[in-house]
């Protein structure tokens, strides 16, 4: 058996595909659903992908393999290991926008080559809050309000 | 696959997902298990969960319209296969709409608690 461990994620926005793609990739948005953090890139095939935590710290490593906006972004992801220990090699994650009408169908794929982890797991559950706290955020404009647990921002 | 569907439970907000569709899913016991083993591993075929299973080859397609019907389940082409992965995004929403919010924090840290006691 392979040791990829590919998880997918499918939610439905009630938004545009611009509108999604500004969420994904502007600070303004990220910082009210992606545990508060900051991203920073040049958003061009090769550039870095910078989150920023409000502590500063980097969750995880990134690079932008693929980008059409607004539509797919495909980036590299590596688990900071000052966060979680994780020696994990980079894995990969995959947003598709596909637009249904008045609504987007948001999916995420997140392939992990080095089997079941810390990562794999703190990624599964970090990625359900992100993208429940982005379709509250995108529908009622205001955040998720959440009480950040500990261990998940700690495992990013 | 989800086909976009004007009667979702008002208060939904479009998930496209209707609340009905998602517990009517999970309230047969042979559909939880399916979502188990997705769980277990997840992106399995048609094939790889039959084998796993004491159920027909066409019980398990039946269930598993059912599951992707609630978008439980979504597909994923590979190459001539066809992978099963557990979507856990319903569930993440109906968490959300009665028991997450302001409590999240609590009931996750009374799971790990619970997770670390039942581990050791």
């Amino acid at each position: 058996m392979s040791d990829n461990v590919t998880h997918v994620y499918e939610v439905y926005i009630r938004t545009t595909p611009e509108k999604l793609w500004e969420a994904i990739t502007d600070t303004r948005f990220t910082r009210q659903y992606f545990f508060g953090a900051t991203v920073d890139s040049d958003w061009r095939p090769g550039a870095a992908l910078n989150y920023a935590l409000p502590d500063g710290r980097t969750p995880f490593f990134a690079t932008i393999e693929a980008i059409d906006p607004p539509r797919r972004l495909v980036h590299s992801f590596r688990s900071n290991p000052e966060m979680d220990g994780s020696q994990d090699p980079p894995s990969r994650v995959t947003y598709e926008i596909e637009p249904l009408g008045p609504t987007c169908l948001l999916r995420l794929t997140h392939e992990h080559f080095a089997g079941e982890s810390v990562v794999t797991k703190g990624t599964h559950e970090g990625w359900q809050i992100i993208f429940s706290g982005l379709k509250t955020l995108l529908e009622t404009g205001e955040p998720l309000k959440i009480d950040w647990p500990d261990e998940i921002v700690a495992t990013g | 696959m989800v086909t976009y569907n004007a009667t979702h439970e008002r208060g939904c907000s479009a998930c496209l997902t209707p609340l009905n569709d998602v517990f009517k899913a999970l309230a047969d016991a042979s559909r939880r298990h399916l979502l188990d083993c997705l769980y277990e591993r997840d992106g399995q075929t048609l094939g790889d969960l039959v084998a796993g299973l004491a159920m027909s080859r066409f019980g398990v397609m039946k269930h598993l319209r059912v599951l992707e019907e609630a978008n439980l389940v979504v597909t994923r082409r590979k190459g001539r296969e066809k992978l099963h992965y557990l979507n856990p995004m319903p569930i993440q929403m109906v968490y959300d709409r009665w028991v997450g919010k302001y409590r999240r924090g609590w009931t996750r840290r009374l799971s790990h608690i619970k997770n670390m006691l039942e581990e050791s």
